[in-house]
């Protein structure tokens, strides 16, 4: 119980950090939203409207520390402010519509690659030197090394354009979102595959490279050797034994790696026109919308943080050692 | 051509940032469960074959915002659910009577009396009346934040708005200013009985808007689409339910819906003629009508610079057609020397100033490079010519990165500035910082075009009025060169005081004649509209053989004139 206390004093005062890098670097990219709106949108407007502009939009010149403050108590009060390039939609709105999609899409991907590249590193790592073993991590790492945005775009082209296996986007086939019956997650599940497939085939080698590395370790340990020698079922000794605790340093990436897909998500949910959070953050980024930036970061940072808290949960039940106060 | 070329997707520095920047999420299976409240689909949905398919919003994560005061606003808020008094059609360069049938000027231009149109209902049902015209006035002169193309009337021109009747609307001007007719009536009107209980109009979001344009009704709203149905009381017959609108997240998924026929409404793919056309050559065309033009900015506050000799030897040693060739697949003009776009001004056109300027405006290296000589700007050892403060000519012309045609206009402007001992270095930019140093004058050279007005005079005030000229350092998105003549002041408020259509005319032609003398900008060639169309499902839509109506979805005047032409097609 100590630990996870200590884990989450950690992850508060990790919050407040992320909380304010999240106020002040939008603000270091140079650029003026109303300006940017104003030629984005509108040629009819000239000096005078930019100025009202401006103001209605809330952006002052107050000092920089002030504006902080402001910003500190409205989220602390979960008040994100009004979109600036979906004026005047309140910020929380705009994300709330791809917030789903995005975690869907993100857990649906990572825990397929965590499950399959465990699965599979497991295996080669068992049969060490067969064929499998030979073949499995070479064409996973070319897979990996693949330029992530080439690859969704040629796979998007044979299999939503060319053939038209699976739709050219979208989350859902109708407009209003689908009832959540048989029909309706089928059709959900239907969108999902083709950019969920592309992720899992870009992060499927660490996974399963990992994982068989750890396992070669473990299978040399004493205590798989005593398994086996007290006539313990080859299957047993695999899963009980060898598995569990080769599993461990990949547990520990899922907590890194659910970041690194997401930077890589972005671009998969661009090309499959996919309905997450990745396009609202990029034209939240090029149209310099401040309130958007800093919700998206914040609810970016936060997960990851809830992501690795969750992670050092799970030691707890998965290692003893963390259990019985010793370190990890 | 130069090989530093464009990153053709978002910049490679913003996936950097979020490498470095960002770590990702994995919350609970309760969030993405509860991330889906799932409301019942709306009773009966419009079937997708009645709709017409558009392309128009980037984006997928769609809000219920149809403030039709909000530049950010759902696209269909100014092009089908709210409408203006008049529209400027500039296809055919005429005023088009909408909600409004006639406008008279008092004899000294200091009122402006407008009839509106008979039977014009609210989608509520109810009626349409001139205390609608002067409650939107009103409510934006009260708040300022609200957006529109009457945005500042009040503090310029405009003294008070009157309901004289129920049909009529006078609005009386605190000095004269005619051209204020093409603003004022080009203003979205909305229902007093709704928006007098607004409490904050500019942050309004109107999600259930009632309004008097052809399609009102939000027949299906998701994260990334939408469908907009009839109005049932609109005052003009409808052939069609209404349309469907799509985001996209890029230009590659946009044309990978155009190819394959999943759209009736689109705006560009690239070098349609060969990609697009052939495709069906029955049922897919476009059309690109020119209603502007793109000019090269030189900041008249550096050095050389505002020398209009340096200019026009700059004008001379651009090659128009290449950059019309590779830019805009040959789809295009040059420009002629009044900086005027010829199909929406042609009657306001002087073709002695475009016969007289036509040698500036027209590629001539030798002549340019002489014009220069004769000037003092002597070359210096390294090919480069001085200024007469001493300093090189060396310049850095600004471009956002992606937009590819302004891109390669851009590389020729630097290449062909090279043979006349000018030396531009092309440096691309994200459109946001483009725009912050643009509106504020700080750079040297940049493109950019005249914006789309009914008559020329917003060009003239816009490019060479001394009150359109700010400060280094203020941002302003007119005049950014900053190049002013108190002359041109005295002749725009001439005109602005006359209602003469004559002397109007020949006040612009003295204008043109200005401007082609002092070249404040220079003229590169007309811009295309971007527009194309698929009639599998859908015809009307306007073309070169039927130009009733701009076909660019962007304007906010366009759609409105083409929804009552579109029919759909018997199966």
């Amino acid at each position: 119980m100590y630990y996870i206390a200590k884990r989450l004093a950690f992850y508060v005062l990790a919050a407040f950090v992320a909380i304010t890098v999240n106020f002040f670097l939008p603000r270091l990219t140079p650029g003026d939203p109303a300006s940017t709106i104003v030629a984005t949108y509108s040629t009819s407007l000239n000096a005078e409207s930019l100025a009202a502009l401006k103001a209605a939009y809330g952006l002052t010149d107050e000092p920089l520390l002030q504006q902080y403050l402001t910003y500190l108590g409205n989220v602390l009060r979960g008040d994100f402010g009004r979109s600036l390039s979906n004026f005047p939609a309140p910020v929380m709105a705009v994300i709330g519509a791809g917030f789903g999609w995005s975690i869907l899409l993100g857990l649906t991907s990572v825990l397929l690659s965590f499950v399959l590249g465990s699965v599979l590193g497991a295996i080669a790592a068992w049969r060490r030197g067969g064929w499998f073993d030979k073949l499995t991590p070479p064409v996973l790492l070319f897979l990996g090394s693949f330029p992530y945005f080439f690859l969704a775009l040629l796979l998007f082209y044979v299999f939503c354009f060319k053939l038209g296996w699976f739709p050219m986007g979208n989350a859902y086939s109708s407009v209003n979102p689908p009832a959540l019956n048989l029909a309706g997650v089928g059709d959900i599940l239907m969108h999902l595959i083709a950019p969920a497939f592309t992720i899992v085939l870009v992060s499927l080698g660490p996974w399963t490279l990992n994982m068989r590395n750890a396992m070669i370790g473990v299978l040399s340990e004493d205590y798989l050797t005593l398994a086996e020698a007290k006539g313990l079922q080859p299957r047993r000794v695999l899963l009980s034994h060898a598995v569990r605790t080769a599993l461990l340093p990949n547990i520990t990436a899922l907590g890194a790696a659910v970041g690194a897909v997401f930077s890589g998500q972005l671009l998969t949910e661009i090309v499959f026109t996919y309905p997450g959070l990745g396009y609202s953050l990029m034209r939240a980024v090029s149209a310099v919308d401040y309130p958007l930036m800093q919700a998206l970061f914040l609810i970016i940072t936060l997960s990851v943080l809830a992501a690795n808290f969750f992670v050092d949960t799970l030691y707890v039940l998965l290692d003893p050692r963390v259990r019985t106060g010793g370190e990890a | 051509m130069h090989t530093n070329s464009v990153p053709k997707q978002p910049s490679p520095g913003l996936i950097g940032r979020l490498r470095t920047s960002l770590r990702a999420l994995a919350l609970g299976a309760l969030a993405s469960v509860s991330a889906f409240a799932v409301t019942a689909p709306a009773l009966a949905e419009v079937p997708l074959d009645q709709l017409v398919r558009i392309v128009a919003e980037g984006g997928n994560s769609f809000t219920r915002t149809f403030n039709p005061f909000s530049p950010t606003a759902r696209w269909v808020s100014t092009r089908t659910m709210y409408e203006p008094l008049m529209i400027q059609n500039y296809a055919t360069g005429k005023l088009d009577p909408w909600l409004a049938t006639a406008y008279e000027w008092s004899a000294d231009a200091l009122s402006l009396t407008v009839t509106l149109r008979d039977d014009v209902k609210w989608s509520d049902g109810q009626p349409f009346s001139a205390d609608d015209v002067k409650f939107t006035f009103e409510l934006m002169k009260a708040n300022p934040g609200l957006i529109g193309p009457a945005s500042g009337a009040f503090g310029q021109y405009l003294a008070s708005v009157e309901a004289v009747d129920a049909k009529t609307v006078k609005f009386t001007f605190s000095s004269t200013y005619t051209p204020g007719l093409y603003s004022l009536v080009d203003q979205f009107i909305v229902p007093q009985h709704v928006w007098k209980d607004v409490a904050d109009p500019v942050t309004f979001e109107n999600p259930d808007p009632v309004g008097t344009g052809p399609f009102t009704t939000i027949d299906a709203f998701g994260t990334d689409r939408y469908q907009v149905t009839k109005n049932p009381n609109y005052w003009q017959p409808l052939n069609i339910e209404g349309v469907f609108v799509q985001g996209f997240n890029g230009n590659d998924q946009v044309s990978a819906a155009t190819l394959s026929g999943n759209l009736d409404w689109g705006g560009l793919v690239p070098d349609p003629d060969v990609t697009f056309v052939p495709l069906d050559p029955e049922h897919f065309g476009y059309w690109w009508p020119r209603t502007s033009v793109v000019l090269l900015l030189a900041n008249t506050t550096d050095g050389a610079l505002g020398d209009p000799v340096v200019r026009k030897a700059m004008s001379m040693a651009l090659d128009r057609q290449r950059m019309i060739n590779t830019g805009v697949w040959g789809k295009s003009v040059a420009a002629n020397a009044t900086g005027l776009p010829e199909a929406p001004f042609k009657d306001w056109l002087d073709a002695k100033v475009i016969a007289d300027g036509a040698s500036w405006v027209s590629i001539d290296p030798d002549a340019a490079n002489k014009m220069l000589d004769d000037a003092g700007y002597t070359k210096g050892a390294d090919g480069v010519r001085v200024g007469k403060d001493g300093k090189p000519l060396k310049y850095d012309i600004i471009v956002p990165s992606g937009w590819n045609d302004w891109v390669s206009a851009c590389q020729i402007v630097a290449e062909n500035l090279k043979d006349i001992g000018i030396d531009v270095t092309l440096r691309t930019t994200t459109a946001d910082s483009w725009t912050n140093s643009t509106f504020t004058g700080q750079f040297q050279l940049s493109l950019g075009t005249a914006q789309r007005t009914a008559t020329p005079f917003e060009f003239y005030r816009n490019n060479m009025a001394t009150t359109s000229v700010k400060p280094v350092g203020e941002a302003s998105p007119n005049n950014q060169q900053r190049y002013g003549d108190p002359k041109v002041d005295e002749l725009l408020a001439k005109f602005a005081a006359s209602t003469d259509a004559a002397e109007q005319k020949a006040i612009i032609a003295e204008l043109e004649g200005m401007f082609s003398a002092a070249a404040p900008a220079i003229p590169l060639y007309e811009q295309p509209d971007w527009g194309l169309y698929n009639t599998r499902r859908f015809t009307g839509f306007p073309n070169e053989q039927d130009p009733y109506a701009p076909l660019s979805l962007q304007m906010t005047n366009g759609p409105l004139l083409v929804w009552p032409h579109l029919a759909r097609r018997a199966e």
